[in-house]
């Protein structure tokens, strides 16, 4: 591996005048001073409208803490997530904003998730009739719970432009039921489901391919061209992400720390520093791997706790429904039993899971 | 928060023009007290006290838009402090006992103060109440300013909630009826103009609502673009009229963009659920319901 397929938190590669100077303006448009916006980034407004500021991931972490901090408005994080696509980041926007389906656009946001949505990374599962979007905060990148409610809203107000009309998604979250329910009600509508122990929108697979009356097929290639020879050779994922995306792939046999580092090239005391600097504990990335697997494969394949432990490699179905507990807040059962929308599906064989 | 002191700058510097020129005339025409003969009690009590009424005084003026009864307050406020300020004096400077100016600054300027600021709070009464009838439709029962929404001015929804509340606790047989405004397409709005020129749209639509409500009728902002409208006193029948004149109301505002001067016509859903002794959540989750109805089918939505 000569170049590091990952970015790190303290290299400039997020462009300020991008989804940052959104919601700068949002909260300038409030009545507060960028100087308060901007405190403790080191950055100034007047070099942001210059257009050439770029960001690091803790720079950005920072903002979106200020952010959440100074708006006092619950529903800043939906008006800034419903403004921010397509957006106008040159190539990466003009790839969304042309998407001829969902899932075109699904795909351009998983491809270029650095550039789009580099706060919260998509992950993108299809079942045989479901389609999942994995919204994952990984670090120090700022209040977690704000940015995923910008990502989902962002996802949400995009599909409903370009496909004209409100599409059923179902939404997930980590997270219990926040005091002011009703922001999540107006933007997300209904269905809702709290304390899941992960954060993802759902919908039936057929929405996937519906055509989009605002896409344009031949605009949508042109820019995936562009894409591809400016922004493939770029990084697409974090550190943590890396790490988690590696952990993921082994969760049946789980990689250890010194597995890890020699995988990524480095030495174990490098990596764990690292990822201190991301604000990320290895074992904690361990931990939100086997968690969405075991969710995924209760939830959406209909397993029982003894298929889960085996194939988690738990010595038997106790140990892993302590483990469970000890990452969500309440049992396997209890999960299952409170979230009856992801059991619809009771299949015993492990769908294949297909990475758009 | 101070921003409106400019205005008052004559009453400020006779109050403190006075203050200034009772302590120079003391110290002209008095002797300084030895520290053994200080009572630090008096000067705590009357000082603290001066203290507190020259902070009163400056809330007041930095609050409060210039008129009489802004003057009638500060000025009495004005006069206590002054007297408590020439007491408080006393207690460092002795003065000889043929200085009368000194006695009558000290006991003069108090009844005049409170006989400035009682007769200033009576017409503030009024002012108020007049107030009180201009926000009627914004705040119904009562005053809390930490639930205003800032872009509308209206209360945000805890302000409906405890609202709710109020209305049900007061009279339990009372028909109440509970509306739930969207503005259709709203975001669109959003993403074609800006968000500055949806907030300013927002504003304006929430002020027309206002214009055609009764007087006894709430309007809140739930979140976003939904409103929430609280019509008590009124049956099913009734609130059906309201909902679908706001609904025509909306339909013919002409809003003007503020920059390019084209006109944006809007449309709104409006779903409808009456009291039928439920608790507040379930209410406003009925309604919610009947919206979401409504949205589905276009128009007035109900939910039995």
């Amino acid at each position: 591996m000569t170049t590091p397929s990952w970015y790190e938190c303290d290299e400039r590669i997020f462009a300020a005048h991008y989804q940052p100077a959104l919601l700068i303006d949002l909260l300038r448009s409030g009545g507060l001073c960028s100087h308060k916006i901007l405190r403790g980034t080191g950055l100034f407004y007047d070099d942001i409208l210059q257009g050439q500021v770029m960001m690091s991931a803790t720079q950005a972490g920072l903002l979106v803490s200020n952010a959440s901090k100074l708006g006092k408005d619950p529903g800043l994080s939906f008006r800034w997530g419903a403004s921010c696509w397509p957006g106008h980041y040159d190539s990466a926007s003009s790839l969304l904003g042309n998407a001829g389906s969902l899932r075109e656009a699904l795909s351009a946001l998983v491809h270029y998730r650095r550039i789009l949505s580099p706060w919260a990374t998509p992950f993108v599962v299809t079942d045989e009739r479901y389609c999942y979007v994995h919204w994952l905060t990984l670090g120090h990148m700022g209040e977690r719970r704000f940015l995923i409610e910008a990502a989902m809203s962002a996802l949400t107000s995009f599909s409903r432009w370009m496909s004209g009309e409100r599409l059923p998604w179902r939404y997930g979250f980590s997270d219990s039921r926040p005091d002011y329910e009703e922001q999540y009600q107006v933007n997300f509508g209904s269905q809702l489901w709290f304390d899941l122990g992960v954060d993802v929108m759902v919908i039936e697979r057929h929405w996937l391919d519906r055509p989009w009356p605002r896409g344009s097929a031949t605009a949508y290639q042109v820019a995936q061209r562009q894409c591809e020879s400016g922004l493939a050779n770029l990084p697409a994922s974090s550190l943590p992400e890396q790490v988690y995306r590696l952990l993921l792939e082994r969760v049946q046999e789980p990689l250890t720390l010194p597995d890890m580092a020699g995988r990524l090239a480095m030495s174990p005391a490098t990596l764990k520093r690292k990822l201190g600097k991301h604000g990320c504990h290895f074992q904690q990335l361990q931990d939100q791997a086997r968690l969405h697997m075991s969710l995924y494969l209760l939830h959406v394949c209909g397993w029982n706790n003894e298929q889960v432990a085996a194939h988690l490699n738990f010595n038997d179905s106790t140990n892993f429904r302590r483990a469970f507990k000890r990452w969500v807040g309440i049992t396997p059962s209890d999960s299952r039993s409170r979230f009856s929308l992801f059991d619809i599906h009771p299949d015993t064989v492990l769908p294949e899971l297909v990475g758009l | 928060m101070f921003s409106t002191l400019g205005i008052h700058q004559r009453k400020l510097l006779l109050v403190f023009g006075l203050a200034l020129a009772g302590l120079v005339g003391s110290l002209i025409m008095g002797d300084a007290k030895p520290w053994a003969e200080i009572d630090w009690l008096d000067v705590l009590g009357e000082g603290g006290a001066a203290l507190a009424l020259a902070v009163w005084m400056l809330l007041i003026l930095g609050s409060r838009p210039a008129g009489r009864v802004t003057d009638l307050l500060t000025l009495g406020m004005g006069f206590m402090f002054l007297a408590m300020w020439q007491d408080n004096l006393d207690e460092f400077i002795h003065l000889p006992a043929e200085q009368f100016w000194d006695q009558w600054l000290e006991s003069g300027a108090m009844p005049v103060g409170i006989v400035l600021l009682t007769y200033g709070l009576v017409h503030w009464h009024q002012e108020q109440l007049s107030i009180n009838q201009q926000l009627r439709k914004r705040e119904q029962r009562f005053r809390e300013h930490r639930f205003i929404d800032k872009l509308t001015q209206l209360g945000r929804v805890d302000y409906l909630k405890a609202q709710l509340q109020a209305v049900m606790a007061q009279l339990p047989t009372r028909n109440m009826v509970l509306l739930m405004v969207d503005v259709d397409n709203f975001a669109d709005v959003n993403r074609r103009y800006g968000h500055q020129e949806g907030d300013t749209l927002l504003y304006e639509l929430s002020e027309l609502m206002l214009l055609n409500l009764r007087q006894d009728d709430l309007i809140c902002r739930y979140a976003a673009d939904r409103f929430a409208v609280v019509l008590p006193d009124t049956g099913l029948a009734q609130g059906r009229t309201l909902a679908i004149e706001l609904t025509q109301a909306v339909q013919h505002f002409a809003y003007k963009h503020k920059t390019r001067g084209d006109t944006l016509y809007q449309t709104i859903s409006i779903g409808l659920a009456d009291w039928q002794g439920e608790t507040t959540e379930a209410l406003v989750q009925r309604a919610n319901q009947a919206l979401f109805l409504a949205k589905s089918s276009g128009g007035l939505g109900e939910v039995a």
